[in-house]
């Protein structure tokens, strides 16, 4: 497009956005009062060990005003959040990185679904110190652009030695009686060192805080207040060397930081339907959550709830040798049932096909949210008479069960407490019975049990870990070159279990693999079937069709690009694939599908007659170390154990050299790496295991992991040679 | 209306013209009816719209009201009146910029000198903030405005930099100019011939060009984009019409030379890396974009990719702020798994970068730009060990085009082996026409990268 038009079309946009306010004035003289008012004397030194950042914040303030206006029968509320920043400008990229500010036109920190009808406030405050002391304000409505999402502010004159003191002050106005505001969780760092910290809280009446630090993080202390009905509160840190957060950590879990909710409820009758921890009486902080609190919060969440009349329908036509068959088919009924029978419909009314109400009909097709699920399983349960308890438990990112603060954090696992126990977390397309989220394998939780299906007591108990070898993924390949070796025809069996099954059913399986299938087994209609209107049914049978076919050329794409990356080869063509088995009945059966291509053999390389192969990068891309030195314990998300099976006719008039490097082991408690070589009848064999043993290890064992990732990654760096006879 | 409706690009392309008079509205109604076209072109790096598609330029050359005729653009001296127009309504004050001029000049012992401290600190401290609203695509900001705020588009940059040379005592012009994506010149008199602001130095009878756009360029050197273009400088009520020279591939030269012994499986030895022209400034610019506590980590990514086969250390360099001047870069490398033994052989991949390796064109309908001339030379050096010799060299190639020249080969000497590769892209592009010649000669490139060297037990 030619820049004139281009222009053109800039400056049209430019004058009418800038029509709406760039930054709200209403609350401006406010906005710089509490975000700059009351300032400590600076001294704005750099500590001579920061001389050499990019930039450092001198002083960072997060402020939360939570202001009520009327009555006592009124409910206006004001949420105003406002952080600010006092930072020096040590070189050019600082420079670059403050030149433009920009914020999020909308502010919606209560957790409602038509806040776009809501009025906020963002108010954006600049000032800049210069070398020579003198202090410029910055008109920001100047040089603003506006957008649908998000204002952009060019700062001017800034040079290396200034110092940029902005604000950003976000106002939520609300008018209720109860409110539940979004939680904040965050560490103390950023991405600059910090040398003052301040967090600053000051609340009405009815305002309800939970707020706590963990892992060294400083406490927060209440200040003196002018009035009965404000409270002040203020937390302060310093010197905080900014975040770096290296590979496969959780930094909530170790790092400093804190959690934050605010709540309002007018009166006591509201204060009982807010949804969260909140504190006894709003004068107090809730710093953390007791087994009262969770009976109280979970007295009647978990209950028998639904019609079982499917259910019933289901099992009058099948049988059950044992509680965990019965589990299991009940719960592969229900994931039928209540959620892939219908997605079909659900695709085809995304793509404005077709209007799934008027075959369904709107009562009851899903589950709202994953309690309602739960509840109707337990509605199963007692139907059958089989025991459960509701376990608790908090991701492994985000700390221990101990620190539990907001009730966010908390997700629900049903147990049925069967002789061999079964687990139940959540229903989705290809979900198990049997799965447990990685993020809470392992963790020490709430466990809630109950008796005549109303909660009993509460204790602590653990979550299972899943090992490595339940968690597999094994790829086989057979491999022949053509006659000049420019080519290399390549067939792979890829079958993933456990947790590496998960993944790779969302991204590969398409719901026309195994719906029909599923009609069948449990008598149930498609869409399709149950359109009463022959003209409609052959419409809509087209356009459906037409759809999955455009979703299955995409997906074949996909797969091409997927067997290019694990292998590292190039130029494929002649691509086919074919799913053997979905993997969906047991979370321990495999998933599995085949892959044929024929790619450029980039990795032949001639040697005068013979030939060099770089066998080793057939296994694919494995982590590559420069710098071994980790002061961090380990998260993995689960062990598990990767394997590979590599078959090669050796081409006729040759042999080969160079298997020695291909026989290797590295074993120890964290892991391994193990590789076996063999020649048999004409053909090269190589088979390589590589496990992660743990979902963590102490930062004490990380030697011990680099020396089996680097044996991993050595091997795809070893050739073989193909030597003419 | 006086208007023409100049046609371009149609050839080849089924495109019918209608033109007809409506006796009741006075107006002329003129169709213009194009039928199976294909779509764009999704490729990158191609050249601009103007050059490749079928378009109208649509010249508004005069208008006659009441009997009387008003010109518009009817010749390239209407363009320049406008433009100049616009230029003479600014509100200057470039007193503002006094102080600063005196401070990059008072020192300085040369013009040349003081005009570097001026055009160089323009580079380095006003940084591209473009607000193009209305008017204020076509008109400049004022000198003092950019000084103040300390960002700018090209027109308030080139603007900046004539005031400051001209507070220095040196005649500097603005110099309105359509980059190489434009592909018309100043002999159409259209808004759509120009896209960029420039500032020219007239001194000693010679032109020169400055760009405060193009970071760390050189004083005296051109970006690809410009060279070749025609400009339009101001010359109070006239204009002057120039042409940016066109400078040779070899100013971009980027060299590395390599000094390799065989220790274990890896290549061991010194590396001299320089670099000039563009080459040096778009590594300048890269490098000097990192925060000061990343510049270290930033050279040794850079010269290591990040791979773990490679490793770098004694690592010195040229400065890094001097623009002018060749960059150099030294270190000692060690390159793992780049030599196998099997038996009696040694099998040794010495080439590790393998430029152009996969650079094949497939299905490719534009020509292809380069961001410059490249001008590469590679030298790599390995000593051979006792009591082993060399077998054959892969063959050679050696192609020298038009557009490009590549020639990469093996030769012996003694116990040294040196391996060598100049790959130079003349015009910074590859036309169409040379695609297919093009990658014959990638195959065979190819060919000989996956190669390997063999070392036999004597």
């Amino acid at each position: 497009m030619n820049i004139k038009s281009l222009l053109l079309i800039l400056f049209l946009s430019i004058t009418y956005l800038n029509s709406a306010q760039v930054t709200s004035t209403k609350y401006l003289e406010e906005s710089k009062e509490f975000s700059w008012g009351n300032d400590p004397a600076f001294n704005d030194e750099i500590p001579d060990k920061w001389k050499n950042e990019s930039a450092v914040i001198i002083y960072k303030n997060i402020s939360y005003h939570l202001e009520k206006f009327g009555g006592i029968s009124s409910a206006k509320l004001h949420y105003i959040k406002s952080t600010r920043k006092r930072v020096k400008l040590l070189d050019k990229a600082a420079i670059d990185n403050f030149s433009e500010l920009s914020f999020e036109n909308q502010y919606n920190p209560t957790e409602r679904m038509n806040a776009y009808m809501k009025k906020s406030n963002t108010i954006l405050g600049i000032k800049i110190i210069k070398s020579n002391g003198k202090i410029i304000n910055v008109n920001v409505s100047d040089d603003a652009v506006v957008t649908e999402e998000v204002t952009k502010v060019a700062v001017p004159n800034l040079e290396v030695g200034d110092i940029i003191d902005y604000y950003i002050y976000k106002l939520d106005h609300d008018e209720s009686e109860s409110v539940s505001y979004k939680p904040e969780e965050h560490t103390l760092t950023e991405s600059y060192p910090v040398v003052d910290f301040k967090l600053y809280i000051e609340a009405r009446d009815h305002f309800f805080i939970n707020f706590n630090s963990y892992n060294g993080s400083p406490e927060i202390k209440q200040l003196d207040s002018p009035k009965k009905s404000i409270r002040r509160y203020e937390m302060s840190a310093s010197d905080l060397e900014k975040s770096d957060f290296p590979n496969w950590f959780y930094p909530l879990a170790e790092l400093p930081c804190y959690k934050l909710q605010v709540y309002f409820a007018r009166s006591n009758r509201y204060e009982k339907i807010t949804s969260g921890f909140l504190p006894e009486e709003h004068t107090i902080i809730k710093k953390e959550v007791t087994d009262e609190d969770i009976i109280t919060h979970y007295k009647r969440t978990f209950k028998p709830y639904g019609n079982l009349g499917p259910i019933e329908k289901y099992f009058k036509q099948t049988s059950a040798k044992n509680y965990q068959q019965k589990a299991t088919k009940a719960y592969n009924f229900i994931r039928h049932y209540y959620l892939t029978r219908l997605l079909e419909a659900v695709y085809g009314s995304e793509a404005k096909i077709l209007n799934p109400y008027e075959v369904y009909g709107s009562n009851g097709l899903f589950f709202q949210t994953r309690v309602n699920f739960i509840n109707y399983y337990i509605a199963y349960l007692k139907d059958n008479k089989i025991p459960y308890e509701v376990i608790l438990g908090k991701n492994r990112y985000d700390g221990a069960i101990e620190d539990l603060l907001l009730s966010r954090n908390l997700e629900a696992v049903l147990k049925i407490k069967t002789k061999k126990p079964l687990y139940i977390s959540l229903l989705s397309k290809h979900s198990n019975i049997g799965y447990i989220p990685p993020t809470l394998e392992g963790i020490n939780a709430y466990v809630l049990t109950y008796k005549k299906h109303k909660l009993e007591s509460i204790k602590k108990g653990e979550l299972p870990v899943s090992i490595a070898e339940n968690n597999e993924s094994l790829t086989k390949m057979d491999l022949s070159f053509n006659d000049d070796f420019t080519t290399i025809n390549v067939v792979r069996n890829n079958a993933y279990k456990g947790h590496s099954k998960t993944d790779k059913q969302d991204e590969i399986l398409l719901v026309r693999d195994y719906i029909n299938a599923e009609h069948k087994k449990y008598k149930t209609k498609s869409y399709l079937e149950l359109v009463k209107n022959k003209k409609l049914k052959a419409k809509q049978e087209n356009e459906l069709n037409a759809l999955f076919e455009k979703l299955e050329t995409k997906r074949k794409e996909k797969l091409l690009k997927t067997a290019q990356s694990e292998t590292d080869l190039e130029n494929l063509t002649n691509f086919s694939f074919k799913i053997l088995e979905t993997g969906r009945e047991n979370f321990n059966d495999y998933f599995v599908y085949e892959d044929v291509f024929t790619a450029k053999n980039n990795f032949m390389k001639k040697a005068g007659k013979n030939y060099i192969f770089e066998v080793g990068k057939l296994i694919g891309g494995q982590i590559s170390l420069k710098d071994k030195t980790r002061d961090a314990n380990v998260y993995r998300d689960y062990a598990r154990t990767i394997k590979n099976e590599i078959n090669i006719n050796i081409p006729e008039g040759y042999t080969v050299s160079g298997l020695d490097k291909l026989n290797i082991n590295i074993t120890n408690e964290t892991g391994a790496f193990l590789s076996v070589a063999n020649i048999e009848d004409g053909k090269l064999t190589i088979a390589t295991h590589k496990t992660y043993a743990h979902n963590f290890e102490a930062k004490e064992n990380w030697p011990k992991m680099v020396a089996f990732l680097d044996a991993a990654y050595q091997f795809t760096q070893e050739k073989i040679l193909f030597k003419k006879i | 209306m006086n208007i023409e409706f100049k046609e371009i690009n149609f050839e080849g392309y089924d495109i019918h013209k209608n033109n007809t008079y409506d006796d009741k509205l006075n107006t002329s109604i003129i169709t213009y009816t194009i039928k199976d076209t294909k779509g764009e072109y999704d490729e990158k790096r191609s050249p601009g719209p103007s050059y490749l598609y079928p378009h109208i330029l649509v010249l508004a050359k005069s208008f006659k009201s009441n009997n009387k005729s008003h010109t518009l653009f009817n010749e390239t001296k209407d363009l320049y009146s406008w433009y100049k127009s616009l230029v003479n309504s600014m509100d200057e004050h470039p007193i503002a910029l006094k102080e600063k001029v005196n401070e990059l000049t008072q020192n300085a012992s040369t013009d040349e000198e003081k005009i570097k401290n001026i055009y160089y600190w323009v580079q380095d401290n006003i940084k591209y903030i473009a607000f193009e609203d209305g008017i204020a695509g076509f008109k400049p900001d004022e000198s003092q405005n950019v000084f103040k705020k300390r960002y700018g588009d090209c027109k308030g940059m080139a603007n900046l930099t004539r005031q400051m040379l001209k507070q220095a005592g040196f005649d500097a012009r603005l110099t309105w100019i359509g980059t190489k994506r434009i592909a018309y010149d100043y002999s159409t008199p259209s808004l759509s011939v120009d896209n960029h602001m420039i500032c020219t130095l007239i001194k000693d009878g010679e032109k020169i060009f400055l760009d405060g756009t193009e970071k760390f360029n050189s004083f005296g050197e051109y970006a690809e984009r410009i060279q070749g273009k025609q400009v339009l400088i101001e010359n109070g009520n006239d204009y002057i019409l120039e042409k940016v020279p066109v400078l040779p591939s070899v100013n971009n030269q980027e060299t590395y030379n390599f000094s390799a012994k065989i220790n274990d499986n890896a290549l061991v030895g010194n590396v001299s890396r320089t670099y000039n022209g563009e080459s040096r400034a778009s590594i300048l610019h890269y490098f000097n974009s990192f925060k000061t506590d990343n510049k270290e980590k930033a050279l040794t990514s850079y010269l290591d990719n990040d791979d773990k086969n490679l490793s770098v250390s004694n690592i010195t360099t040229s400065n890094f702020e001097n623009r002018d001047t060749l960059l150099t870069i030294d270190y000692v490398l060690s390159q793992q798994n780049a030599v196998s033994s099997f038996d009696n052989e040694i099998y040794i991949d010495l080439d590790y970068k393998k430029e152009f390796g996969k650079f094949e064109f497939k299905n490719r309908n534009t020509d292809y730009l380069f961001s410059h001339k490249k001008h590469i030379t590679s030298n790599i050096s390995l000593e051979v060990p006792n009591g082993y010799r060399l077998s054959e060299f892969p063959k050679p190639v050696q192609v020298d085009t038009d557009n490009y020249k590549i020639e990469v080969q093996y030769s012996q000497k003694g116990n040294i082996i040196t391996y060598t590769k100049t790959f130079i892209l003349k015009n910074a592009v590859l036309k169409t026409n040379d695609f297919e010649a093009w990658n014959e000669t990638i195959k065979a490139l190819s060919t000989l990268y996956s190669e390997q060297l063999i070392l036999t037990k004597a």
